[in-house]
């Protein structure tokens, strides 16, 4: 095993948390740690970070706390954040010196929740993974920390058949989180179906919906533990899939595979797969003489395993793109071999190694690589967290409006590119001649 | 640290199994010899020097700290029997916070405070709490704090076990520095074949008993008098052991690395030991019977 890791992307579990909790409206941060952990969040997620909200209520936790415990400052914490920040739901998140201290913040959230604020904690603290890690744990103690203050609604009238919840779609984990998810949301709805997508205009309210709804659908093993969490505390059934729907074919099977599951009303499956198919068609058409100038195209694909595997099929099946290395970062393991494919890895220098052996034509990651990228001459489409300096907003990379922005970014990735490269020799032959 | 100014010697050893009672009687003898001495108690309870200031009133050191003010070394000191700078690390309420982070704080406050620097002392005794349970409690015998440890233990299994662990504490910070094992100091034994035991282990674990202290009645009564025996029965046969101690420890610089027996050893030799109790008590002789 290699003796140093250059610039790993995945943070903590606390990290994951952390993410996850500002992304959901309504529920607000109680960091308890030293002011360090929630500082580094906002480093680590770059402009990002700066897209929503991050005001992080904090204990920012020093010696003294840690010698003499730190319940009381979390106690205090607690109280003036419920007082000055707005939140329909408070999580308290943990880092490493609380969990080894043994601080007993579970018995601080229940005090508060005891005065009818609504204040939860989470039961993992910083050391316990990685940020995928962070983002399904705080998931699992969310919905279960609303249900347990009885804020979850649907109880009475039991089961509601037409509610769907998603996981495994949250920010860290797919550069297009709030796209992928309105989209899943539209495709939904035409299954007479509605979503809970947490990461939405939505938000807590959908936290409290989660336990009643009929299904459970995950789209990455992170969103597996979820629904298994689900399954065996509310009964809920769950489908997982292991790879992110990018076309019509990936479309296809993920929603017959839910409908088996929620039978919508007679006729909504095939009509929306008609239309589905008919726009996806309809763009792929037009595309042909584009496409066909990339065919045969070499892609390098470094991301998390559900979205490497959706978009690398996609880009195989309907691009005609030669997949010619593909790195998981989500969950690596050490010790793979340089003919694995997909390798596992989170280490930037063995990641830009297998890209440079590639002979990828194009990269398909996330702003990490564009050093590499740079150094290949080789154009970078960002499909994968970190985010760095660009903005997205609303656009997916998911379902049928995810194949067409997809088709439309890797095309003009590819084009763009030679077309500056051409640009470059133009002007060179220009300097050259005005030389002579 | 610097120049290190006196002996630092720590002293270990399974809960209630008579540390503080045994250092603080090291201590008095240490300074009825005519040394300058300092006894930290580094244990939240606070109470390793309550013999030799009998009783009165110390605050700790964490206590201090808590308070945000600015500590002065008068505020957390008293001058305790013979001269005895008297110390008290504290730390948090049981259950809460972390004690073994209390402890390195305390002691690094300590050095920041110049302790030694102004009081100069011929040796320094820290009284460690309990076994060595995680690193926080090995924080004496790191850092260069001390340079050499004792344990305290008597001829119950569970007590040797807590010595064995220190031995696993020392044998590993020892070769980067940290401190070697003095001695052990045998403590409260009754029954004939306790010393047997404790030297057998000894043996075993390459180191050597430093004393023998049998339980008696003149310990518990100068303890409820609020003073060390040394003080309170200064002519008795234990303040004997007690100054014949100090003089090992002043003087003793055959400090060595223990080699800590395996856990599944330590039981058989345990289960050794068991045996051989047991024929003694029925009447079993065997050849070289040790007891």
């Amino acid at each position: 095993m290699k003796n140093v890791i250059k610039n790993p992307r995945n943070g903590c579990s606390l990290h994951g948390a952390l993410m996850t909790a500002l992304a959901i409206r309504g529920v607000t941060p109680i960091v308890h740690s030293n002011s360090g952990c929630a500082v580094q969040n906002y480093l680590a997620e770059n402009f990002a970070a700066r897209l929503g909200r991050f005001e992080v209520p904090g204990s920012s936790v020093l010696e003294k706390q840690v010698i003499f415990g730190g319940g009381s400052r979390l106690r205090e914490q607690i109280k003036n954040t419920v007082k000055v920040l707005d939140g329909s739901l408070y999580i308290v998140l943990n880092g490493c010196e609380s969990a080894m201290v043994g601080d007993d913040v579970p018995g601080m959230a229940k005090e508060a929740a005891e005065r009818k604020e609504p204040v939860i904690c989470a039961r993992f603290a910083g050391f316990h993974g990685s940020a995928h890690h962070g983002y399904s744990r705080a998931m699992w103690d969310l919905i279960d920390g609303a249900a347990s203050l009885g804020i979850a609604r649907g109880e009475e009238s039991g089961r509601c058949g037409r509610l769907v919840s998603v996981f495994g779609i949250a920010p860290g984990l797919n550069a297009h989180f709030r796209g992928d998810l309105l989209e899943l949301r539209r495709m939904f709805r035409r299954l007479d179906a509605e979503a809970n997508i947490f990461f939405g205009p939505g938000g807590a309210d959908e936290l409290a919906n989660a336990p009643s709804a009929a299904l459970n659908v995950s789209f990455s093993k992170w969103g597996g533990f979820v629904c298994g969490r689900m399954e065996e505390k509310y009964g809920t059934p769950k489908l997982e899939f292991d790879f992110v729907p990018v076309g019509f074919e990936a479309v296809r099977e993920m929603v017959l595979a839910i409908a088996e599951r929620i039978s919508p009303d007679d006729g909504a499956v095939d009509d929306f797969l008609r239309e589905e198919r008919v726009r996806f068609e309809y763009f792929m058409e037009l595309t042909d003489e584009y496409r066909a100038a990339v065919i045969g195209a070499r892609a390098a694909l470094v991301g998390t395993e559900s979205v490497v595997t959706g978009v690398g099929k996609f880009l195989n099946e309907q691009l005609a793109a030669t997949v010619t290395a593909s790195v998981i970062t989500d969950s690596p393991a050490s010790g793979g071999s340089n003919a694995d494919n997909p390798r596992r890895s989170d280490d930037s220098e063995e990641i830009e190694d297998i890209l440079r052996r590639s002979g990828a034509d194009i990269i398909l990651g996330s702003p990490m690589e564009a050093p590499i990228a740079r150094e290949l001459n080789v154009p970078l489409l960002e499909i994968s967290p970190p985010a760095g300096p660009k903005l997205i907003l609303g656009k997916s990379y998911l379902g049928i409006t995810g194949a067409v922005n997809l088709t439309e970014d890797y095309i003009s990735a590819l084009t763009a590119h030679k077309a500056g490269r051409e640009l470059e020799i133009a002007l060179e032959i220009r300097r050259m001649s005005q030389k002579y | 640290m610097g120049e290190k100014i006196g002996k630092h010697i720590a002293i270990y050893g399974k809960g209630g199994i008579g540390k503080s009672t045994t250092t603080s009687n090291i201590s008095a003898a240490l300074a009825e010899a005519g040394y300058k001495v300092v006894q930290i108690g580094c244990d939240p309870k606070s109470d390793s020097t309550n013999t030799l200031r009998g009783n009165r009133y110390l605050p700790t050191v964490l206590d201090s700290m808590r308070d945000g003010n600015a500590v002065k070394l008068d505020d957390i000191s008293v001058t305790g029997f013979g001269g005895v700078l008297c110390i008290e690390s504290g730390g948090p309420v049981p259950g809460v916070g972390c004690a073994g982070r209390g402890i390195n704080a305390a002691v690094t406050l300590l050095q920041e405070l110049k302790l030694f620097e102004e009081f100069r002392p011929d040796f320094v005794l820290y009284d460690v709490l309990g076994d060595v349970v995680c690193g926080g409690f090995a924080v004496p015998i790191r850092d260069g704090i001390t340079d050499r440890a004792y344990v305290v233990t008597s001829s119950d299994f569970m007590a040797i076990y807590a010595a064995n662990n220190l031995f696993k504490a020392i044998n590993k910070y020892a070769p980067t520095g940290g401190a070697r094992l003095g001695g052990i100091i045998a403590n409260g034994l009754s029954a004939g074949y306790s010393k047997s035991i404790i030297d057998d282990f000894a043996a075993k674990t390459g180191t050597r008993t430093a004393a023998c202290i049998p339980r008696s009645l003149v310990i518990s009564q100068s303890e409820l008098y609020g003073k060390t025996v040394i003080e309170a029965n200064p002519n008795t046969e234990h303040a004997r052991i007690y100054r014949e101690l100090a003089k090992y420890v002043a003087e003793n610089e055959n400090l060595v690395i223990p080699n800590p027996i395996g856990p599944n050893d330590l039981r058989a030799w345990a289960r050794d030991w068991g045996d051989r109790i047991y024929n003694l008590e029925t009447g079993v002789v065997t050849a070289r019977e040790a007891i």
